[in-house]
């Protein structure tokens, strides 16, 4: 089936799972901005909610057109756990119409849903574990193999603290997740790489010359940005094509947002 | 009958009313438009509508023209009241695409004798059948070209709207043509399968076109959004016809489920099953020690043993001579027993009794430890009895009795 021809609707939700890296590493400056990368990582994933928002209201109702998870890890200990506080806490994944029916606060009366954290490890292969888990039961309820297949967004700072050897623990889950599919594709997973350092920024690349294993790693573990997702980068004045993979390295919190959006169909 | 105007609403919007695709049209004048508003910008169905109507007011076709025009339509769209919702978080959703403006495609078309006008902003697309069946596209070619369009007309941004944003020409069209005029899903359908314009061109009542759409979208070749479809099969006579859904027409509302995954049931449960999981393999590791340090142990022993038979050997030569030296340094003695005629004890007073291995032991070669002989006291006299019970099969051996120190404790293997 093309996926192409789906609309993403009420009828045929799309789910969203943000991983959200909450360990103590997160506590350092966001390149040259002078907010801690937590908070800029928060501040992104209210951003992003906030746009999917957008997309789907009509008239005043929101239309039930994406299911958002956002997982957090690191906040404690190997522990991961839902990152949605307030009413929606304990909840795993909910509607875009309930989490604008439960705003956690406001931002200078823009609704907000998820605070900064940067507490503990970096359990990302649990996480990863808990996204797969997720996405097999999304895809095995009710119509969802009809939907557009779940996208995954990784936003991590650092190293995986339950990697295994060679990270072979996190490759082999990841690839598992992956494996998923609905009618319209496999699950995508995107990596959103935010680091301290220096070093030019890298979107959306082809392939990656870096002597930094990690960073090798993250933009292996990406998946392909398929064609629907290219067509809105361009859009955006990005200049990819066929190939190009959903990872970002030292973007700015202006391109976290882009990304998010690209990984969001219309 | 030469014109007609069919529309269908998405199934995700349930009524008719609630359309964002509008459209308009002059008998008189020959024009149709179609605006189809898009639905992630505020109130988009409003902003259509009054496009639509206006252009028939004021029909440019010239895009500067039109362009110029469009502070007076703009104005009468923000001339209108919104009331926000309740929800807070909503309300600042809607402050926020207010800003942003409504947003709509537009396509109006005038039918002269010989030719059709056409201005066009947006994604919506003109298909031209003459009679041999040849077919003639505009302004796109390919689902690509049309995909690849993003011009759109907006309340808040039509000052930036330049005239390369519009599409605007002169067809030429012989009587026998026929025109279809569609929005964007049906027209990416069209470019798509082209053999489906002649079904198109044949509906001749709502069914036909309703059925055709829902047969569509279930599967799935055809995107699930509002569809406008004019066909005008007679350019000259331009009797126009509308075919929409009745107001009390309605599609069903989907079910809402809140999706609950099992990982929220089993978290805790994931838990100490992990847990579970934890103890099993240290258990399994421990297991694993255990039998490596119980190897350890018994190869320890075997070498242990080995080394000192080893070094008896050495010692001794022989096992012979191992044998007369373990002897030798336990003092061991052997047990004699003759064979001797079967022997009647008699006791003065007392019973006879018959002193001989038992029944019981006429089987056993080694030598029995005395038994311990209960010697009545004197009893009335007597006959003679003997005890069937004892009688020996065997003959009796001559019992020996030694003292029963440490040292003749006599040994099965002593020899």
């Amino acid at each position: 089936m093309e996926i192409r021809n789906l609309t993403i609707s009420s009828t045929n939700p799309c789910l969203l799972v943000y991983l959200i890296d909450q360990s103590g590493s997160m506590d350092g400056r966001f390149g040259n901005s002078k907010n801690l990368k937590a908070i800029e990582v928060a501040n992104a994933i209210n951003e992003t909610i906030y746009e999917v928002g957008l997309r789907c209201i009509e008239g005043s109702e929101i239309k039930n057109r994406f299911e958002i998870a956002v997982i957090g890890y690191g906040k404690e200990d190997d522990g991961v756990q839902s990152a949605w506080e307030g009413p929606l806490k304990n909840k795993w994944v909910v509607s875009i119409k309930n989490i604008f029916d439960y705003p956690l606060g406001q931002d200078n009366g823009k609704p907000i849903w998820v605070r900064p954290y940067h507490v503990s490890n970096t359990p990302m292969t649990k996480a990863f574990l808990n996204a797969r888990r997720l996405c097999d039961d999304w895809i095995k309820w009710g119509n969802h193999a009809e939907c557009h297949p779940p996208i995954v967004i990784n936003i991590t700072d650092g190293e995986a603290t339950d990697g295994g050897r060679n990270f072979v623990d996190l490759i082999n889950e990841v690839n598992r997740l992956k494996s998923l599919r609905t009618n319209y594709g496999q699950v995508n997973v995107f990596n959103i790489h935010i680091s301290d350092k220096g070093g030019d920024r890298i979107l959306y690349p082809n392939t990656i010359l870096s002597n930094d294993s990690y960073q090798n790693l993250l933009f292996n573990l990406s998946s392909n940005l398929d064609e629907n997702m290219i067509r809105i980068a361009n859009q955006k004045n990005y200049n990819i094509g066929l190939g190009s993979k959903g990872y970002v390295f030292n973007g700015n919190a202006s391109d976290l947002i882009n990304f998010l959006n690209i990984g969001t169909p219309h | 009958m030469s014109v007609k105007i069919f529309q269908l609403h998405k199934r995700s919007s349930y009524t008719y009313s609630n359309i964002q695709d509008k459209f308009s049209f002059d008998e008189q004048a020959k024009i149709v438009t179609i605006a189809d508003g898009t639905t992630q910008s505020f109130r988009s169905a409003l902003w259509a509508d009054i496009l639509t109507k206006d252009f028939l007011v004021h029909p440019f076709f010239d895009a500067k023209q039109f362009i110029q025009g469009l502070e007076n339509t703009v104005s009468k769209f923000n001339a209108l009241e919104f009331q926000f919702s309740e929800n807070p978080a909503i309300a600042f959703l809607e402050k926020q695409k207010i800003e942003k403006g409504a947003t709509s495609t537009f396509i109006g078309l005038k039918f002269q004798n010989e030719f059709i006008e056409i201005i066009a902003c947006g994604d919506s697309n003109v298909f031209i059948v003459n009679e041999n069946a040849a077919i003639t596209t505009y302004p796109f070619n390919t689902i690509d070209d049309l995909d690849n369009n993003k011009s759109f007309i907006n309340t808040a941004q039509y000052k930036d709207i330049e005239e390369k944003d519009f599409i605007s020409t002169k067809l030429p069209i012989a009587h026998s043509d026929k025109v279809i005029v569609c929005s964007d899903a049906l027209s990416r359908f069209l470019l798509d399968q082209p053999n489906y314009i002649q079904t198109v061109l044949s509906f001749k009542n709502y069914n036909d076109f309703f059925n055709f759409c829902i047969t569509q979208w279930d599967a799935k070749k055809m995107q699930e959004d509002d569809i406008s479809l004019v066909v005008i099969d007679n350019p000259i006579n331009f009797g126009t016809s509308c075919f929409v859904p009745s107001p009390d027409f309605e599609f069903e509302k989907e079910k809402q489920y809140e999706f609950i995954p099992t990982i929220l049931n089993e978290y805790d449960m994931n838990d100490f099953q992990n847990l579970i999981e934890a103890l099993r393999k240290e258990f399994f590791e421990m297991n694993k020690k255990i039998s490596k340090l119980e190897s350890l142990v018994k190869i320890l022993i075997y070498t242990v043993v080995a080394n000192v038979l080893f070094t008896i050997m050495l010692s001794y030569g022989s096992f012979s001579e191992i044998v007369d030296k373990v002897k030798e340094q336990f003092n061991f003695k052997l047990i004699k027993v003759q064979k001797m005629p079967k022997e009647k004890i008699k006791l003065p007073g007392s019973t006879t009794i018959i002193i001989g291995p038992s029944q019981n032991n006429k089987n056993s070669e080694a030598p029995q430890l005395p038994t311990k002989v209960n010697v009545e006291p004197a009893a009335p006299p007597v006959k003679n009895v003997q005890q069937p019970a004892v009688a020996p099969s065997k003959p009796a051996k001559k019992l020996v009795i030694e003292k029963n120190t440490k040292d003749n404790i006599p040994h099965k293997n002593n020899n």
